[in-house]
């Protein structure tokens, strides 16, 4: 029966797509815990009526003209796959296997 | 005991037509070779980063305008987080808090309007296709620039909700945002659907994906619905699901993928600040609307009198109707120039005479279209000799009047040359001289015939009956 | 022939010394002579820095050369593309001569979670140099360099600067561009520099900032960029906050910081007590914010499209849980699973947008006190550097190190940290570094501080041991 703890870093796991070997799972749920326990001290602040700050850039630079520039050459682009066919990536089966 | 209704909504992507793609600059084009599109930034490369293309800004703003939707007062991104193998960065770049538009509608052609919940900016997944275990990835469409349009579910059958993609496609097609060509996948379209119960209570809501046409979409909610409805009158229970439309069988199955119900982790997208969307930036988007479809059709049925057919085709692209009602303006009778665009220049384009093929291609203006339509209303030319007329016209730019004469297409309407006819008109056909001497005017048709048989179709046919009558009443003695 | 001098002298020591250092992951000797010989032959310097040897930090991207950002996840990754600050210095004239170790992907303060070899302290080989920009700091203490680009996010170059003996400053967010720098956290990341002094760092901020189309979050800044040279402080308003004096609990670092004080009293400056009331909440939202942010940017690392791949159980999903599972070390793990927890539906709001909000008011506050003060000085680390291994299992001290760097970040503004004199532990002398913040957009004018400060007190000139074993 998994610790409440260990059960939060699994999901966590699951939806970062990262595979842990059974043997790290307690340590990094009690540093998952810890940490969180540290952090929790925000918890005794006010911030009613403070609105989130989510970037620092409040005079940003314009977009871009809708001008065509040079991708790159698609040999540059596919040289750090680890397989490619048919001027394709080619990666396991997306859909799970027999179809 | 009523059937438990369907209820229907629609997720609609329409890719914008801009050259370059959302958030970096390379181009975006149907049929280019696999990764050959792609750069740094579209292909989440490590340190890369999102520019905004101003021009998808622009083309999104005006598809929510034809919306009529109420506009958001700062341009704000988010990422939405899942893993899949079309997904370069691990999240795709959308509008969540603040969606562009709010609260728009769409008039369906039984005049009855849905609701647009939403219309927001979101970038393109590359495209992945699966054979032989493996799956296989082009980028070429990552970050191509999308507008969502998410209607309220409020269609109640597979007919309105084909309807509804049908308008909402030609609406997004007049306000200039794109192609929205669903074969060459710039126009996609989901569906969601769920049977509410006599009392009122909500079913369990299916999404369909992979529908290629309007046909699919109508298709597979019809079949969809009779699914649902056979599951519940055998009391099972409908699960929340997506399904996928297999065309071929003709059947929704279930996605093999099993999906957790998806946590997005959102998260304000931090190398994108927000904008402000200023009211100039909104006028200009607003005055580069044309008149909209749905105004366009009420205009050219009632205070035009078109045919409702010939109002279709004259609403089959925004160039048709920009080209009507710039030959209109110059022409008496609308009517005759929406017939002769739907039928004679029609296809005259479709032979591709001279090489044309599209409007755009036409060396001459609907001015001129107007100034022939005008010749054939009048009778100044015959309906043949205009249409000779026309093709001429298609080869090189010259007026239609000047063409009438130097093709010798002039109507004789009297004189000695209308008169020399209809005495060998009436030379060739002596039975019906005869039957015509003894009164029955039913042979003055067939002696007209003759006389525009050798008039090469030049006679006018008024006055050449009006000549056959008179020889004849010349000849009593 | 100086340019060619100037690279062969470096490629000498690092011959000399990395061995010992591990600071470096990449060197590129016939690139860097090649660069050098062409620079020499040009009968104009193109700027200040022409023919100047430089460093970069793992993590900016140097196309066609290994760029891991010490990753495994990125192990023989060569990005198709450059850094924009990289490709201004190098048309600016400077020679890039490699790439440094660092803390993988900036997760760390002690140069031990790279996942090719920990970096040691020039000044005491059993101790840390700081982190994440171990290596910079590292390389420039022991001269390889007279400069490196880095990165700072909560303190990535100012604390490595500090506990390594060197200048290092972090511009105000948005100066310098972040495309080709390997994303930590998007709104924090500030590309930096370490060098030998804040003299050499007003040259490369001159070459390397402005406005770059390719990244959104950079703006126009009109200033010129660097003040002139001054003699002394008169006139110039030094806050200093006690609470973050009272974090240094060992007495003679203490004593050190305070003498370093007594200096800028002595060259003519005002010190105003300042109070920051949120000051202390900053190490939880930044390690919050920051961890959700750098969970979103690495999702990217799935190896589908460029790095390792592990097969795992020949699935898609199978084929990316293995493949990070092998390519993210341990305090990567941590930083990626707290982050998506606190994304996750249900938390977000109690842990993300909490944290957004406080640092609100850190920013609010902090940038506030610049009505009453020029810049606020005080200590950059509350220590001098900790042995290697001291906190490698202990995330929450790692964390602590931050406590006088993250306010800073979170609020964009312009840091420096300047060598302030050095204090002996064990018979070795471990430097300490006083850390000198500027109001929003006040690069020029921190720096313009630092300086004089630098000119009058020469602790930059200090040399590590190690590199007077080189003859």
């Amino acid at each position: 029966m998994p610790h409440p703890a260990e059960e939060r870093l699994l999901r966590a796991a699951e939806l970062a797509r990262i595979a842990l070997e059974p043997h790290e799972v307690p340590a990094l749920a009690r540093d998952l815990e810890r940490t969180l326990a540290a952090w929790a001290s925000l918890s005794a602040l006010d911030v009613e009526h403070v609105e989130p700050l989510w970037s620092l850039a409040e005079s940003p630079g314009p977009g871009r003209a809708d001008r065509v520039a040079p991708s790159l050459e698609r040999g540059e682009l596919l040289a750090g796959a680890a397989e490619v066919e048919d001027g394709m990536l080619r990666v396991p089966d997306a859909l799970g296997g027999a179809r | 005991m009523t059937r438990p209704e369907p209820v229907i909504g629609l997720e609609v992507h329409c890719q914008l037509g801009t050259l370059s793609k959302l958030f970096c600059g390379c181009a975006h084009r149907f049929g280019a070779e696999p990764c050959t599109l792609a750069c740094e930034t579209c292909s989440g490369q490590p340190g890369a980063l999102p520019v905004l293309n101003e021009d998808a800004l622009d083309l999104a703003l005006r598809a929510a305008l034809a919306l009529g939707c109420e506009l958001v007062p700062r341009i704000a991104f988010d990422r939405k987080h899942y893993s899949y193998c079309d997904l370069p960065k691990g999240f795709q770049v959308t509008q969540a808090r603040m969606p562009l538009g709010t609260g728009g509608s769409i008039e369906l052609d039984s005049g009855c309007r849905v609701r647009i919940e939403r219309i927001h900016i979101e970038e393109d997944a590359a495209k992945s296709v699966h054979r032989a275990g493996a799956s296989f990835i082009d980028i070429n469409r990552a970050g191509v620039p999308l507008v969502e349009c998410v209607t309220a579910p409020e269609l109640g059958s597979a007919h309105d909700a084909r309807d509804c993609l049908v308008r909402l496609r030609e609406l997004l097609v007049f306000a200039g945002a794109g192609e929205c060509d669903m074969e060459r996948g710039s126009l996609r379209c989901d569906v969601n659907v769920s049977l509410r119960a006599p009392d009122g209570t909500a079913g369990a809501r299916v999404e369909i994906k992979n529908l290629n046409s309007f046909a699919h979409v109508h298709d597979a909610l019809a079949h969809e619905i009779a699914r649902q409805r056979g599951m519940l009158a055998s009391g099972a229970t409908i699960a929340r699901e997506t399904r996928l439309w297999d065309p071929e069988r003709g059947e929704t199955r279930a996605m093999r993928e099993k999906e957790s119900a998806a946590d997005y982790r959102w998260l304000p997208e931090p190398d994108l600040p927000e904008v402000a969307l200023d009211r100039a930036r909104i006028a200009r988007a607003a005055a580069a609307l044309p008149e909209l479809p749905m105004a366009r059709r009420r205009r050219y049925r009632t205070e035009l009198r078109i045919d409702p057919e010939l109002t279709e085709v004259l609403l089959e692209s925004p160039a048709k109707a920009e080209f009507f009602d710039a030959a209109v303006r110059h022409a008496r009778d609308p009517r005759a120039i929406a017939s002769w665009m739907a039928n004679e220049l029609r296809s005259l384009l479709r032979e591709r005479a001279h090489g044309v093929a599209t409007l755009d291609e036409l060396p001459f203006k609907p001015f001129d279209f107007a100034e022939l339509v005008e010749l054939a209303s009048s009778g100044r030319a015959s309906r043949t000799a205009a249409r000779t007329i026309l093709r001429e016209m298609l080869r090189t730019p010259r007026a239609p009047r000047e063409l009438l004469r130097t093709l010798g297409l002039e109507r004789i309407e009297e004189g000695p040359e209308l008169d020399e006819l209809c005495r060998r008109a009436l030379e060739a056909r002596p039975a019906a001289l005869a039957d015509l001497r003894a009164g029955k005017l039913r042979a003055l048709e067939a002696l007209l015939g003759a006389a525009l048989a050798l008039s090469g179709g030049r006679a006018h046919p008024d006055a050449a009956r009006a000549t056959l009558v008179r020889l004849v009443q010349e000849e009593r003695p | 022939m100086k340019a060619r001098a100037a690279v062969e002298s470096a490629l000498a020591r690092i011959e000399g010394l990395e061995g010992e250092l591990g600071a470096l992951l990449d060197v590129d000797e016939d690139g860097a002579r090649a660069r050098a010989d062409v620079l020499d032959r040009e009968s104009e310097p193109r700027s200040p820095l022409h023919g100047v040897p430089f460093l970069v930090k793992a993590n900016l991207c140097w196309r066609g050369r290994p760029t891991s950002a010490a990753s495994r996840a990125l192990e023989g990754y060569r990005p198709p593309y450059d850094a924009t600050v990289l490709a201004q210095l190098v048309a600016a004239g400077a020679n890039p001569l490699g790439s440094c170790n660092m803390d993988e992907f900036g997760f760390g303060s002690s140069g031990e979670h790279s996942s090719f070899g920990a970096t040691r302290n020039p000044w005491d080989l059993s101790r840390s140099p700081g982190g994440s920009s171990s290596g910079c700091a590292a390389a420039v203490a022991a001269g390889f360099a007279p400069f490196a680009l880095a990165s700072d996010t909560g303190g990535s170059v100012r604390q490595p600067a500090a506990l390594c003996g060197i200048s290092g400053f972090k511009p105000s967010y948005g100066r310098l561009s972040r495309h080709g720098l390997i994303a930590f956290a998007s709104s924090l990341d500030t590309v930096g520099v370490l060098a030998d002094s804040i003299e050499r760092i007003e040259q490369v901020l001159a070459i390397a900032s402005g406005l770059d189309p390719r990244d959104a979050t950079t703006r126009a800044l009109p200033e010129v960029f660097a003040e002139a040279p001054r003699e002394h402080l008169r006139g110039v308003r030094i806050g200093v906050d006690r609470h973050a004096l009272e974090l240094v609990t060992h007495s003679a670092s203490r004593a050190c910081v305070e003498s370093a004080l007594d200096a800028l009293r002595a060259l003519g400056a005002e010190l105003i007590p300042i109070e920051l009331a949120f000051a202390r909440h900053a190490v939880a939202t930044y390690q919050l914010i920051s961890s959700c942010e750098a969970a979103s940017n690495l999702a990217r690392y799935d190896g589908l499209r460029y790095g390792p791949r592990e097969r795992g159980d020949a699935t898609l999903q199978g084929s990316i849980a293995a493949t990070r599972g092998a390519g993210l070390g341990r305090e990567a793990r941590r930083r990626v699973l707290l982050g998506t927890f606190a994304l996750s539906q249900g938390e977000r709001e109690a842990w993300l947008e909490r944290a957004a909000r406080v640092r609100r008011l850190v920013r609010d506050e902090l940038s506030a006190c610049f009505e009453r003060i020029d810049v606020l000085v005080g200590p950059t680390v509350p220590e001098p550097a900790f042995r290697l291994g001291e906190r490698l299992d202990d995330p929450l001290a790692m964390y602590a190190c931050d406590a006088l760097t993250a306010p800073a970040s979170l609020a964009g503004l312009p840091a420096a940290s300047v060598p302030c004199g050095s204090v002996e532990e064990d018979g070795v002398a471990l430097p300490l570094g006083l850390q000198l913040v500027g109001a929003p957009l006040a690069d020029a004018r921190v720096l313009a501080i630092a300086r004089c400060f630098q000119s009058a007190t020469a602790h930059h000139r200090a040399q590590p041991p190690l590199c007077g074993s080189l003859s």
